[in-house]
């Protein structure tokens, strides 16, 4: 599916629309980052044996690297 | 666990915390499917907006259980957030400027990431991992499967002329990062966790997510043969106990449908 996709989105990719879409898209995943990291420091002592912490990382992290994957390229590609 | 807590089979329902799980469980796979309509008919970003709140309120969800009760039921929970999180990926790496190869190994890298962490996390066992003959042959069905796969959709090449090193490359970024982690994510993580609250019912229902998320290709069709290869997919690893086979036949089917039929035929 993830090969897939970009196939699904020929219209948004090939026009104009495209960098609202990035943009948009990488901001939500910002926005995302932002809300698991703020409720891992907020939430942490409701959950003393580190469930709050570990779910959080496993989603924070990835989610981080597609930041840091779509950020590397912007500036790479457009400066 | 009590009693009451689990499956009461003779009443065919849930009750107890797997009953809320199962809820829960539900309304997210609602979320995802309405998600994907969004984003499959052109309505890009309010999808992701459903995925991106759908993230956060899994994780929260998960995290935010009663820690009094056995994590088992809600780590489907957990697992399904792995969903909108390809999601929100696809897009946001969607990267035009960047070789098609390239853009599914920068999506499938955080995703492997987040299979590996969360597996630890939800305590799987690591399927088998010494290939076995049975391995082989069951990977080898994505050979005819992505001929069929690849008359269904018909999708451009890949890579229009690739070179003989570049279509390696791209054979084994399709092996792994959608033919390895696509099904680490549906026939382990999610499956495993879904048939921990629903039993039998998760063969069904993962295999329906699976087929869901095809809905992009905009072919109904595609999707539906979609939904039986997950299907069949499933009743492999739940009878070999292994996910490489399955894993194989996936990075085949995808190596047949989008690198070699489009150039062939």
């Amino acid at each position: 599916m993830t090969a897939f996709f970009s196939k699904a989105l020929p219209n948004v990719v090939r026009s104009d629309a495209y960098h609202y879409v990035f943009n948009a898209a990488t901001l939500l995943v910002a926005a995302v980052l932002m809300v698991l990291l703020i409720e891992t420091e907020l939430l942490r002592a409701r959950r003393p044996d580190g469930a709050v912490g570990r779910a959080w990382f496993a989603t924070t992290l990835p989610l981080a690297l597609v930041f840091v994957i779509a950020l590397v390229v912007r500036l790479h590609r457009y400066g | 666990m009590t009693a009451s807590t689990i499956f009461t089979a003779s009443k065919g329902v849930l009750v107890g915390p797997r009953a809320t799980v199962a809820r829960l469980t539900v309304c997210a796979l609602v979320c995802i499917t309405v998600a994907e309509i969004l984003v499959a008919t052109g309505s890009v970003v309010p999808g992701l907006v459903v995925d991106a709140l759908l993230l956060i309120l899994l994780v929260n969800a998960y995290a935010l259980g009663d820690s009094e009760e056995s994590h088992e039921p809600r780590d489907v929970l957990l697992a399904l957030s792995l969903v909108p999180l390809l999601r929100l990926a696809s897009v946001t790496l969607a990267l035009p400027d960047v070789s098609p190869v390239t853009r599914i190994a920068f999506i499938g890298a955080p995703l492997l990431l987040a299979v590996v962490l969360q597996a630890r996390i939800i305590g799987l066992e690591i399927l088998d991992v010494v290939i076995r003959p049975s391995d082989v042959v069951i990977g080898l069905v994505g050979l005819p499967v992505g001929y069929v796969g690849y008359l269904i959709l018909r999708p451009a090449p890949l890579l229009a002329s690739p070179s003989t090193g570049e279509f390696l490359v791209a054979c084994l970024v399709l092996l792994i990062f959608t033919g390895f982690v696509e099904e680490a994510m549906f026939r382990w993580l999610i499956l495993r966790t879904l048939d921990e609250t629903f039993v039998r019912g998760g063969v069904f229902i993962s295999s329906a997510l699976f087929a869901v998320m095809y809905l992009g290709t905009g072919s109904p069709g595609f999707v539906i043969f979609a939904g039986l290869a997950g299907l069949a997919a499933c009743a492999v690893v739940r009878r070999t106990e292994s996910l490489l086979g399955v894993a194989l036949a996936h990075g085949l089917a995808s190596i047949g449908i989008l690198l070699v039929w489009p150039l062939v035929l």
